[in-house]
Protein backbone atom coordinates (compact mmCIF):
# COMPACT_ATOMS: atom_id res chain seq x y z
CA UNK A 1 0.00 0.00 0.00
CA UNK A 2 1.29 3.40 -0.84
CA UNK A 3 0.94 5.53 2.25
CA UNK A 4 2.07 8.67 0.51
CA UNK A 5 -0.68 11.17 -0.18
CA UNK A 6 -1.32 11.16 -3.91
CA UNK A 7 -1.33 14.84 -4.60
CA UNK A 8 0.58 17.96 -3.73
CA UNK A 9 -2.20 19.29 -1.56
CA UNK A 10 -1.42 20.11 2.04
CA UNK A 11 -0.57 17.07 4.09
CA UNK A 12 -3.30 16.47 6.69
CA UNK A 13 -1.68 16.72 10.07
CA UNK A 14 -3.37 13.64 11.46
CA UNK A 15 -2.09 11.65 8.51
CA UNK A 16 1.38 13.06 8.95
CA UNK A 17 1.49 12.30 12.65
CA UNK A 18 0.30 8.75 12.22
CA UNK A 19 2.71 8.07 9.44
CA UNK A 20 5.64 9.70 11.17
CA UNK A 21 4.93 7.80 14.38
CA UNK A 22 5.07 4.57 12.50
CA UNK A 23 8.25 5.58 10.70
CA UNK A 24 9.85 6.55 13.99
CA UNK A 25 8.70 3.42 15.77
CA UNK A 26 10.03 1.18 13.04
CA UNK A 27 13.33 2.86 12.33
CA UNK A 28 14.47 5.16 15.13
CA UNK A 29 16.60 2.53 16.81
CA UNK A 30 18.29 1.65 13.55
CA UNK A 31 19.22 5.28 13.01
CA UNK A 32 20.34 5.65 16.59
CA UNK A 33 22.59 2.64 16.25
CA UNK A 34 23.90 3.97 12.94
CA UNK A 35 24.73 7.27 14.60
CA UNK A 36 26.28 5.71 17.70
CA UNK A 37 28.65 3.70 15.54
CA UNK A 38 29.87 6.86 13.86
CA UNK A 39 29.84 9.49 16.57
CA UNK A 40 32.91 10.50 18.50
CA UNK A 41 30.81 10.89 21.64
CA UNK A 42 27.68 8.84 22.31
CA UNK A 43 25.59 11.92 23.06
CA UNK A 44 26.30 13.33 19.61
CA UNK A 45 24.23 10.49 18.18
CA UNK A 46 21.15 12.12 19.66
CA UNK A 47 21.62 15.13 17.41
CA UNK A 48 21.94 12.92 14.36
CA UNK A 49 18.75 11.06 15.22
CA UNK A 50 16.84 14.26 15.92
CA UNK A 51 17.97 16.00 12.78
CA UNK A 52 17.35 12.95 10.60
CA UNK A 53 13.79 12.54 11.82
CA UNK A 54 13.18 16.26 11.73
CA UNK A 55 14.08 16.10 8.05
CA UNK A 56 11.71 13.18 7.65
CA UNK A 57 8.94 15.06 9.43
CA UNK A 58 9.35 18.06 7.22
CA UNK A 59 9.72 16.04 4.05
CA UNK A 60 7.29 13.22 4.62
CA UNK A 61 6.30 13.25 0.99
CA UNK A 62 9.87 12.43 0.02
CA UNK A 63 10.20 9.43 2.32
CA UNK A 64 9.73 6.26 0.28
CA UNK A 65 7.45 3.49 1.32
CA UNK A 66 8.40 0.15 2.78
CA UNK A 67 12.02 -0.81 3.08
CA UNK A 68 13.01 2.19 1.02
CA UNK A 69 12.25 4.33 4.06
CA UNK A 70 15.05 2.71 5.99
CA UNK A 71 17.58 3.38 3.23
CA UNK A 72 16.30 6.93 2.84
CA UNK A 73 16.79 7.51 6.55
CA UNK A 74 20.30 6.06 6.46
CA UNK A 75 21.20 8.31 3.55
CA UNK A 76 19.77 11.31 5.37
CA UNK A 77 21.58 10.42 8.57
CA UNK A 78 24.78 10.09 6.60
CA UNK A 79 24.46 13.62 5.33
CA UNK A 80 23.50 14.96 8.74
CA UNK A 81 26.56 13.27 10.17
CA UNK A 82 28.77 14.71 7.43
CA UNK A 83 27.48 18.18 8.22
CA UNK A 84 28.04 17.57 11.90
CA UNK A 85 31.64 16.62 11.25
CA UNK A 86 32.15 19.69 9.12
CA UNK A 87 30.77 21.78 11.92
CA UNK A 88 27.78 22.81 9.85
CA UNK A 89 25.09 21.07 11.82
CA UNK A 90 23.41 22.77 14.66
CA UNK A 91 22.54 21.12 17.91
CA UNK A 92 18.88 21.16 18.54
CA UNK A 93 17.00 21.73 21.72
CA UNK A 94 14.97 18.65 20.97
CA UNK A 95 17.69 16.34 22.10
CA UNK A 96 18.58 17.46 25.57
CA UNK A 97 17.07 14.45 27.23
CA UNK A 98 18.29 11.82 24.80
CA UNK A 99 21.76 13.35 24.83
CA UNK A 100 21.87 13.10 28.57
CA UNK A 101 20.70 9.49 28.60
CA UNK A 102 23.26 8.47 26.01
CA UNK A 103 26.02 10.31 27.80
CA UNK A 104 25.10 8.64 31.03
CA UNK A 105 24.45 5.11 29.80
CA UNK A 106 26.64 4.37 26.80
CA UNK A 107 30.20 3.35 27.64
CA UNK A 108 32.81 5.23 25.66
CA UNK A 109 35.36 2.46 25.78
CA UNK A 110 34.96 -0.74 23.83
CA UNK A 111 36.30 -3.97 25.23
CA UNK A 112 39.95 -4.48 24.43
CA UNK A 113 39.40 -7.41 22.13
CA UNK A 114 37.25 -5.29 19.84
CA UNK A 115 39.43 -2.24 19.70
CA UNK A 116 41.72 -3.85 17.14
CA UNK A 117 38.88 -4.18 14.66
CA UNK A 118 37.66 -0.65 15.31
CA UNK A 119 41.14 0.71 14.97
CA UNK A 120 41.57 -1.03 11.66
CA UNK A 121 38.27 0.39 10.49
CA UNK A 122 39.13 3.88 11.68
CA UNK A 123 42.34 3.80 9.70
CA UNK A 124 40.63 3.02 6.42
CA UNK A 125 39.61 5.46 3.74
CA UNK A 126 36.22 7.01 4.40
CA UNK A 127 34.47 5.35 1.49
CA UNK A 128 35.82 1.91 2.27
CA UNK A 129 34.99 2.21 5.93
CA UNK A 130 31.46 3.40 5.34
CA UNK A 131 30.74 0.62 2.92
CA UNK A 132 32.08 -2.00 5.28
CA UNK A 133 30.12 -0.56 8.16
CA UNK A 134 26.86 -0.45 6.20
CA UNK A 135 27.27 -4.10 5.28
CA UNK A 136 28.92 -5.33 8.45
CA UNK A 137 27.07 -3.33 11.09
CA UNK A 138 23.83 -2.23 9.46
CA UNK A 139 23.72 -5.57 7.63
CA UNK A 140 22.66 -4.02 4.36
CA UNK A 141 23.01 -5.91 1.12
CA UNK A 142 25.67 -4.39 -1.15
CA UNK A 143 22.93 -3.06 -3.44
CA UNK A 144 21.23 -1.38 -0.47
CA UNK A 145 24.51 0.13 0.69
CA UNK A 146 24.96 1.40 -2.84
CA UNK A 147 21.61 3.13 -2.61
CA UNK A 148 22.58 4.82 0.65
CA UNK A 149 25.90 5.96 -0.76
CA UNK A 150 24.47 7.04 -4.08
CA UNK A 151 26.69 4.74 -6.12
CA UNK A 152 25.91 1.89 -8.49
CA UNK A 153 25.45 -1.62 -7.16
CA UNK A 154 28.29 -2.82 -9.35
CA UNK A 155 30.56 -0.17 -7.98
CA UNK A 156 29.53 -1.07 -4.45
CA UNK A 157 30.40 -4.73 -4.96
CA UNK A 158 33.78 -3.88 -6.44
CA UNK A 159 34.61 -1.46 -3.68
CA UNK A 160 33.36 -3.81 -1.01
CA UNK A 161 35.62 -6.55 -2.26
CA UNK A 162 38.55 -4.13 -2.12
CA UNK A 163 37.56 -2.83 1.30
CA UNK A 164 37.35 -6.32 2.78
CA UNK A 165 40.76 -7.11 1.40
CA UNK A 166 42.19 -3.96 2.96
CA UNK A 167 40.57 -4.60 6.30
CA UNK A 168 41.89 -8.13 6.31
CA UNK A 169 45.38 -6.82 5.56
CA UNK A 170 45.14 -4.20 8.29
CA UNK A 171 44.05 -6.75 10.85
CA UNK A 172 46.91 -9.01 9.88
CA UNK A 173 49.38 -6.13 10.08
CA UNK A 174 48.21 -5.04 13.48
CA UNK A 175 49.11 -8.32 15.05
CA UNK A 176 51.01 -7.36 18.09
CA UNK A 177 50.90 -3.59 17.86
CA UNK A 178 50.08 -1.63 20.95
CA UNK A 179 46.41 -0.72 21.24
CA UNK A 180 45.81 3.03 21.00
CA UNK A 181 43.41 4.97 23.08
CA UNK A 182 40.01 4.65 21.44
CA UNK A 183 39.30 8.34 21.63
CA UNK A 184 42.51 9.13 19.79
CA UNK A 185 41.51 6.57 17.25
CA UNK A 186 38.12 8.15 16.48
CA UNK A 187 39.39 11.65 16.62
CA UNK A 188 42.05 10.76 14.10
CA UNK A 189 39.43 9.92 11.46
CA UNK B 1 40.40 -15.04 7.16
CA UNK B 2 37.43 -15.42 4.80
CA UNK B 3 34.64 -12.94 4.19
CA UNK B 4 32.32 -14.48 6.76
CA UNK B 5 35.00 -14.21 9.41
CA UNK B 6 35.56 -10.57 8.56
CA UNK B 7 31.89 -9.83 9.03
CA UNK B 8 31.75 -11.81 12.23
CA UNK B 9 34.62 -9.79 13.64
CA UNK B 10 32.81 -6.62 12.66
CA UNK B 11 29.59 -7.74 14.30
CA UNK B 12 31.44 -8.71 17.46
CA UNK B 13 33.06 -5.28 17.66
CA UNK B 14 29.85 -3.41 16.89
CA UNK B 15 29.68 -0.48 19.33
CA UNK B 16 25.89 -0.57 19.02
CA UNK B 17 25.31 -4.29 18.94
CA UNK B 18 21.86 -5.61 19.90
CA UNK B 19 23.28 -6.82 23.19
CA UNK B 20 24.69 -3.45 24.12
CA UNK B 21 21.55 -1.65 23.06
CA UNK B 22 19.43 -3.97 25.16
CA UNK B 23 21.21 -2.64 28.25
CA UNK B 24 20.10 0.92 27.60
CA UNK B 25 16.95 2.50 28.92
CA UNK B 26 16.19 5.10 26.33
CA UNK B 27 12.51 4.62 25.64
CA UNK B 28 11.28 7.66 27.53
CA UNK B 29 13.85 9.96 25.97
CA UNK B 30 13.14 8.56 22.53
CA UNK B 31 9.41 9.07 22.99
CA UNK B 32 9.99 12.63 24.17
CA UNK B 33 12.05 13.30 21.06
CA UNK B 34 9.30 11.98 18.79
CA UNK B 35 6.76 14.18 20.54
CA UNK B 36 9.00 17.18 20.25
CA UNK B 37 9.50 16.62 16.52
CA UNK B 38 5.79 16.22 15.91
CA UNK B 39 5.18 19.44 17.78
CA UNK B 40 7.28 21.28 15.22
CA UNK B 41 5.62 22.88 12.23
CA UNK B 42 4.88 20.47 9.44
CA UNK B 43 6.30 22.17 6.43
CA UNK B 44 5.95 20.40 3.14
CA UNK B 45 8.85 22.26 1.65
CA UNK B 46 11.70 22.70 4.01
CA UNK B 47 14.62 20.93 2.42
CA UNK B 48 16.91 23.83 3.09
CA UNK B 49 16.48 23.36 6.77
CA UNK B 50 17.85 19.90 6.64
CA UNK B 51 21.41 20.07 5.57
CA UNK B 52 21.78 23.76 5.43
CA UNK B 53 24.55 25.64 7.07
CA UNK B 54 21.93 28.34 7.15
CA UNK B 55 23.44 31.52 8.40
CA UNK B 56 21.73 31.94 11.67
CA UNK B 57 22.10 28.24 12.46
CA UNK B 58 25.69 28.57 13.43
CA UNK B 59 25.92 32.18 14.27
CA UNK B 60 24.53 32.71 17.69
CA UNK B 61 26.73 31.53 20.50
CA UNK B 62 25.56 28.57 22.46
CA UNK B 63 23.86 29.54 25.60
CA UNK B 64 22.52 28.02 28.74
CA UNK B 65 24.13 25.58 31.04
CA UNK B 66 22.76 22.32 29.81
CA UNK B 67 24.15 22.12 26.35
CA UNK B 68 21.57 24.45 24.99
CA UNK B 69 22.44 25.01 21.39
CA UNK B 70 21.87 28.04 19.26
CA UNK B 71 18.29 28.40 18.42
CA UNK B 72 17.55 30.25 15.30
CA UNK B 73 17.48 28.10 12.25
CA UNK B 74 15.75 28.77 9.07
CA UNK B 75 14.30 31.81 7.64
CA UNK B 76 15.50 34.89 8.62
CA UNK B 77 13.37 37.63 9.85
CA UNK B 78 14.96 39.83 12.43
CA UNK B 79 13.27 42.81 13.83
CA UNK B 80 13.51 46.03 11.94
CA UNK B 81 13.35 49.47 13.30
CA UNK B 82 12.44 52.52 11.39
CA UNK B 83 13.30 55.88 12.72
CA UNK B 84 11.17 58.81 11.89
CA UNK B 85 13.91 61.18 12.94
CA UNK B 86 14.07 63.50 15.91
CA UNK B 87 16.32 63.29 18.89
CA UNK B 88 13.76 62.36 21.48
CA UNK B 89 12.42 58.91 20.85
CA UNK B 90 9.53 59.51 23.16
CA UNK B 91 8.50 62.80 21.67
CA UNK B 92 6.18 61.40 19.06
CA UNK B 93 5.11 58.16 17.57
CA UNK B 94 7.21 56.62 14.88
CA UNK B 95 5.54 55.53 11.70
CA UNK B 96 5.99 51.86 10.92
CA UNK B 97 5.02 50.26 7.65
CA UNK B 98 2.18 47.79 7.76
CA UNK B 99 4.47 44.79 7.27
CA UNK B 100 6.44 45.76 10.35
CA UNK B 101 3.29 45.98 12.37
CA UNK B 102 2.22 42.57 11.06
CA UNK B 103 5.59 41.20 12.09
CA UNK B 104 5.21 42.64 15.55
CA UNK B 105 1.73 41.27 15.90
CA UNK B 106 2.82 37.81 14.93
CA UNK B 107 4.93 37.85 18.08
CA UNK B 108 3.42 37.64 21.57
CA UNK B 109 4.12 41.40 21.96
CA UNK B 110 5.84 40.89 25.29
CA UNK B 111 8.61 42.93 26.82
CA UNK B 112 10.63 42.53 29.98
CA UNK B 113 10.03 45.85 31.65
CA UNK B 114 12.54 45.88 34.46
CA UNK B 115 14.86 48.80 35.09
CA UNK B 116 18.02 48.52 33.02
CA UNK B 117 16.77 45.72 30.78
CA UNK B 118 16.39 46.06 27.02
CA UNK B 119 15.93 43.90 23.94
CA UNK B 120 19.24 42.46 22.74
CA UNK B 121 17.95 40.95 19.55
CA UNK B 122 14.80 39.59 18.04
CA UNK B 123 14.56 36.72 15.65
CA UNK B 124 11.66 35.07 13.97
CA UNK B 125 12.03 31.67 12.40
CA UNK B 126 8.57 31.61 10.93
CA UNK B 127 5.21 33.21 11.44
CA UNK B 128 4.63 31.16 14.57
CA UNK B 129 8.10 30.77 15.99
CA UNK B 130 10.62 33.26 17.26
CA UNK B 131 12.69 34.53 20.11
CA UNK B 132 13.58 37.70 21.95
CA UNK B 133 16.73 38.21 23.93
CA UNK B 134 16.70 40.62 26.84
CA UNK B 135 19.92 41.95 28.29
CA UNK B 136 20.95 44.28 31.06
CA UNK B 137 23.94 46.54 30.64
CA UNK B 138 26.35 46.29 27.76
CA UNK B 139 26.42 43.49 25.22
CA UNK B 140 27.48 40.18 26.70
CA UNK B 141 30.89 38.78 25.74
CA UNK B 142 30.78 35.63 23.61
CA UNK B 143 30.96 32.23 25.24
CA UNK B 144 33.31 29.47 24.14
CA UNK B 145 31.52 26.51 25.58
CA UNK B 146 32.93 23.04 25.52
CA UNK B 147 31.78 19.86 27.11
CA UNK B 148 34.35 17.72 28.83
CA UNK B 149 34.40 13.97 28.62
CA UNK B 150 32.99 13.86 32.11
CA UNK B 151 30.03 15.88 30.90
CA UNK B 152 31.15 19.05 32.65
CA UNK B 153 30.54 22.29 30.81
CA UNK B 154 33.49 24.63 30.43
CA UNK B 155 33.81 28.17 29.14
CA UNK B 156 30.55 29.56 30.46
CA UNK B 157 30.23 33.20 31.32
CA UNK B 158 30.51 33.90 35.05
CA UNK B 159 27.15 33.82 36.82
CA UNK B 160 27.01 37.59 37.28
CA UNK B 161 27.43 38.07 33.54
CA UNK B 162 25.10 35.24 32.60
CA UNK B 163 22.42 36.71 34.79
CA UNK B 164 22.36 39.83 32.66
CA UNK B 165 20.53 37.90 29.99
CA UNK B 166 17.10 36.30 29.59
CA UNK B 167 15.23 34.95 26.62
CA UNK B 168 11.67 34.53 25.53
CA UNK B 169 10.73 31.94 22.93
CA UNK B 170 7.43 31.29 21.24
CA UNK B 171 6.58 28.21 19.22
CA UNK B 172 3.56 26.48 17.76
CA UNK B 173 2.21 23.17 18.97
CA UNK B 174 1.17 21.66 22.25
CA UNK B 175 2.66 22.49 25.62
CA UNK B 176 2.87 18.99 27.00
CA UNK B 177 5.98 17.72 25.18
CA UNK B 178 7.90 20.77 26.25
CA UNK B 179 6.92 20.22 29.86
CA UNK B 180 8.10 16.63 29.67
CA UNK B 181 11.36 17.66 28.11
CA UNK B 182 12.13 20.34 30.64
CA UNK B 183 11.05 18.17 33.55
CA UNK B 184 13.60 15.60 32.52
CA UNK B 185 16.40 18.09 33.09
CA UNK B 186 15.01 19.74 36.20
CA UNK B 187 15.61 19.15 39.87
CA UNK B 188 12.83 21.42 41.10
CA UNK B 189 9.42 22.31 39.73
CA UNK B 190 6.81 24.82 40.75
CA UNK B 191 4.27 27.17 39.24
CA UNK B 192 4.10 30.93 38.96
CA UNK B 193 1.63 33.54 37.84
CA UNK B 194 2.49 35.20 34.58
CA UNK B 195 0.37 37.47 32.41
CA UNK B 196 -2.86 36.34 33.99
CA UNK B 197 -2.19 32.66 33.64
CA UNK B 198 -0.13 30.02 35.41
CA UNK B 199 3.25 28.95 34.12
CA UNK B 200 5.07 25.75 34.91
CA UNK B 201 8.47 26.66 36.27
CA UNK B 202 11.49 24.38 36.20
CA UNK B 203 14.88 24.79 37.75
CA UNK B 204 17.60 23.09 35.79
CA UNK B 205 19.74 20.66 37.65
CA UNK B 206 23.43 21.38 38.17
CA UNK B 207 22.78 24.83 39.65
CA UNK B 208 23.81 25.97 43.06
CA UNK B 209 22.91 28.85 45.37
CA UNK B 210 23.48 32.13 43.56
CA UNK B 211 23.75 30.43 40.18
CA UNK B 212 20.61 28.77 38.89
CA UNK B 213 18.79 28.69 35.60
CA UNK B 214 15.01 28.66 35.59
CA UNK B 215 12.58 28.31 32.75
CA UNK B 216 8.85 28.96 32.68
CA UNK B 217 6.45 27.54 30.11
CA UNK B 218 2.87 28.38 29.44
CA UNK B 219 0.38 28.11 26.63
CA UNK B 220 -1.15 31.12 25.01
CA UNK B 221 -3.33 31.40 21.94
CA UNK B 222 -2.31 28.02 20.57
CA UNK B 223 1.38 28.42 21.05
CA UNK B 224 3.95 27.67 23.70
CA UNK B 225 5.77 30.50 25.39
CA UNK B 226 8.96 29.93 27.30
CA UNK B 227 10.84 32.45 29.38
CA UNK B 228 14.24 31.38 30.53
CA UNK B 229 16.84 33.13 32.63
CA UNK B 230 19.91 32.47 34.73
CA UNK B 231 19.20 33.94 38.15
CA UNK B 232 20.60 33.77 41.67
CA UNK B 233 17.35 32.35 43.08
CA UNK B 234 13.68 31.72 42.47
CA UNK B 235 12.69 35.12 43.83
CA UNK B 236 14.74 36.81 41.12
CA UNK B 237 13.08 34.66 38.50
CA UNK B 238 9.65 35.54 39.88
CA UNK B 239 10.58 39.21 39.57
CA UNK B 240 11.41 38.66 35.92
CA UNK B 241 8.08 36.96 35.33
CA UNK B 242 6.21 39.76 37.05
CA UNK B 243 7.97 42.25 34.80
CA UNK B 244 6.85 40.57 31.59
CA UNK B 245 4.22 42.87 30.15
CA UNK B 246 2.15 42.80 27.03
CA UNK B 247 2.45 45.98 25.02
CA UNK B 248 1.08 47.39 21.80
CA UNK B 249 2.81 46.81 18.52
CA UNK B 250 3.99 50.41 18.38
CA UNK B 251 5.74 50.20 21.70
CA UNK B 252 7.08 46.75 20.93
CA UNK B 253 8.68 47.96 17.72
CA UNK B 254 10.15 50.96 19.48
CA UNK B 255 11.87 48.59 21.88
CA UNK B 256 13.65 46.73 19.11
CA UNK B 257 17.41 47.22 18.93
CA UNK B 258 18.91 49.73 16.57
CA UNK B 259 21.47 47.22 15.33
CA UNK B 260 19.05 45.95 12.76
CA UNK B 261 18.88 47.35 9.33
CA UNK B 262 16.24 49.85 8.54
CA UNK B 263 13.73 48.40 6.17
CA UNK B 264 13.72 51.57 4.18
CA UNK B 265 17.41 51.23 3.42
CA UNK B 266 17.22 47.67 2.16
CA UNK B 267 18.02 48.63 -1.42
CA UNK B 268 20.91 50.81 -0.41
CA UNK B 269 22.35 48.16 1.88
CA UNK B 270 22.10 45.53 -0.85
CA UNK B 271 23.84 47.78 -3.35
CA UNK B 272 26.66 48.37 -0.90
CA UNK B 273 27.05 44.68 -0.21
CA UNK B 274 27.27 43.87 -3.92
CA UNK B 275 30.36 46.00 -4.28
CA UNK B 276 33.44 43.90 -4.92
CA UNK B 277 31.43 40.87 -6.05
CA UNK B 278 31.61 39.80 -9.71
CA UNK B 279 28.07 39.41 -11.04
CA UNK B 280 26.78 37.02 -13.68
CA UNK B 281 25.63 38.56 -16.94
CA UNK B 282 22.19 40.07 -16.60
CA UNK B 283 22.15 39.92 -12.81
CA UNK B 284 20.01 42.56 -11.13
CA UNK B 285 20.00 43.55 -7.48
CA UNK B 286 16.24 43.15 -7.53
CA UNK B 287 16.76 39.38 -7.78
CA UNK B 288 17.83 39.35 -4.14
CA UNK B 289 14.69 38.50 -2.25
CA UNK B 290 13.48 41.18 0.05
CA UNK B 291 11.84 39.35 2.90
CA UNK B 292 9.90 42.47 3.70
CA UNK B 293 11.31 42.91 7.15
CA UNK B 294 14.77 41.66 6.72
CA UNK B 295 17.17 41.86 8.44
CA UNK B 296 20.41 42.30 10.24
CA UNK B 297 23.63 42.49 8.29
CA UNK B 298 24.56 38.83 8.59
CA UNK B 299 21.21 37.66 7.32
CA UNK B 300 21.10 40.22 4.57
CA UNK B 301 24.69 39.41 3.65
CA UNK B 302 23.76 35.76 3.30
CA UNK B 303 20.88 36.73 1.03
CA UNK B 304 23.13 38.89 -1.14
CA UNK B 305 26.15 36.59 -1.39
CA UNK B 306 23.96 33.50 -1.56
CA UNK B 307 21.86 34.81 -4.43
CA UNK B 308 24.91 35.77 -6.44
CA UNK B 309 26.63 32.46 -5.71
CA UNK B 310 23.51 30.48 -6.64
CA UNK B 311 23.34 32.33 -9.94
CA UNK B 312 26.98 31.50 -10.68
CA UNK B 313 26.41 27.85 -9.81
CA UNK B 314 23.38 27.80 -12.10
CA UNK B 315 25.43 29.22 -14.97
CA UNK B 316 28.19 26.74 -14.23
CA UNK B 317 25.81 23.78 -14.44
CA UNK B 318 24.03 24.97 -17.55
CA UNK B 319 27.22 25.81 -19.40
CA UNK B 320 28.81 22.58 -18.40
CA UNK B 321 25.86 20.63 -19.79
CA UNK B 322 26.07 22.68 -23.00
CA UNK B 323 29.79 22.16 -23.28
CA UNK B 324 30.46 25.88 -23.00
CA UNK B 325 33.89 25.81 -21.44
CA UNK B 326 34.26 29.58 -21.38
CA UNK B 327 31.07 29.93 -19.32
CA UNK B 328 32.21 27.19 -16.94
CA UNK B 329 35.57 28.85 -16.47
CA UNK B 330 33.99 32.23 -15.91
CA UNK B 331 31.78 30.86 -13.13
CA UNK B 332 34.62 28.94 -11.51
CA UNK B 333 36.83 32.00 -11.58
CA UNK B 334 34.12 34.20 -10.11
CA UNK B 335 33.46 31.85 -7.21
CA UNK B 336 37.12 31.07 -6.66
CA UNK B 337 37.37 34.70 -5.63
CA UNK B 338 34.57 34.41 -3.07
CA UNK B 339 37.09 34.44 -0.27
CA UNK B 340 37.70 38.07 -1.17
CA UNK B 341 34.09 39.20 -1.35
CA UNK B 342 33.85 41.99 1.22
CA UNK B 343 30.50 40.98 2.64
CA UNK B 344 31.66 37.39 3.19
CA UNK B 345 34.74 38.67 4.95
CA UNK B 346 32.54 40.74 7.19
CA UNK B 347 30.35 37.74 8.01
CA UNK B 348 33.22 35.40 8.83
CA UNK B 349 33.38 36.18 12.49
CA UNK B 350 29.69 35.54 12.96
CA UNK B 351 28.99 32.27 11.25
CA UNK B 352 29.81 29.56 8.75
CA UNK B 353 28.07 30.83 5.64
CA UNK B 354 31.24 32.27 4.02
CA UNK B 355 33.11 29.06 4.64
CA UNK B 356 30.35 27.04 3.02
CA UNK B 357 30.40 29.20 -0.11
CA UNK B 358 34.15 28.75 -0.37
CA UNK B 359 34.05 24.99 0.19
CA UNK B 360 31.42 24.57 -2.50
CA UNK B 361 33.35 26.80 -4.88
CA UNK B 362 36.49 24.77 -4.31
CA UNK B 363 34.61 21.65 -5.40
CA UNK B 364 33.69 23.07 -8.82
CA UNK B 365 36.62 21.60 -10.77
CA UNK B 366 35.79 18.08 -9.62
CA UNK B 367 32.02 18.55 -9.78
CA UNK B 368 31.63 16.54 -6.58
CA UNK B 369 31.18 17.45 -2.96
CA UNK B 370 31.92 14.68 -0.50
CA UNK B 371 31.18 12.14 -3.15
CA UNK B 372 27.90 13.63 -4.28
CA UNK B 373 27.12 15.70 -7.36
CA UNK B 374 28.03 19.24 -6.48
CA UNK B 375 24.84 20.93 -7.55
CA UNK B 376 22.65 18.65 -5.48
CA UNK B 377 24.61 19.92 -2.48
CA UNK B 378 24.71 23.55 -3.47
CA UNK B 379 20.94 24.05 -3.56
CA UNK B 380 20.17 23.17 0.03
CA UNK B 381 23.49 24.42 1.36
CA UNK B 382 23.07 27.94 0.03
CA UNK B 383 19.29 28.07 0.07
CA UNK B 384 19.07 28.60 -3.69
CA UNK B 385 15.46 27.48 -4.04
CA UNK B 386 14.41 29.85 -1.28
CA UNK B 387 16.06 32.59 -3.26
CA UNK B 388 14.10 31.65 -6.35
CA UNK B 389 16.99 29.96 -8.15
CA UNK B 390 16.53 26.38 -9.26
CA UNK B 391 19.62 24.32 -9.92
CA UNK B 392 19.52 21.31 -12.19
CA UNK B 393 22.10 18.67 -11.62
CA UNK B 394 22.11 17.91 -15.35
CA UNK B 395 23.29 14.77 -17.11
CA UNK B 396 26.77 14.99 -15.65
CA UNK B 397 25.45 15.38 -12.14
Amino acid sequence: MNRNPPSEEALPREFAEAWFSRLYREHEREILRYALRRSAEPQDAADVVAETFLVAWRRLRDVPDGDGARLWLYATARRVLANQRRGLERRTRLTERLREELRRQVPVQSPNEHRKVLEALAGMKDDDRELLMLVGFEELAPSEAASVLGISAISARTRLHRARRRLRARLAEQGERKQPNETEMWEAR
Amino acid sequence: MNDDEIYRKLRDADPASPGRMACLELEAAEAALAEAIISRPLTAEAPEVTTTPWPSASRRPRRGILGIAGIAIAAVVAAVLLYSGGSDPGARSKAYPAELVRFAESSPLLLLEEPGWRVGYANQESAGEGELEFIRGRKLPPERISEGRDGAIHGLRPPAVRQRRAELNWRGGPLRPWLGDRAASADFRTTAAVLGTTAEVFRYEDGHPGDYEFTALWAEAGRVLEFRAPVPDLAAFDRHLAALHRVGSQRWLEAMPASVIKAASHGRAVAAMLKGIPLPAGFKASEIPDAGLTTDRYQLGAAVAGTVACRWFRQWGEDRDRGDEAGVSEAELALAGAKKWPILREMESEGAYPQVVEELAAAMPSGEFFGRPLLTEVGPALGCAARGIQLHAGPAG
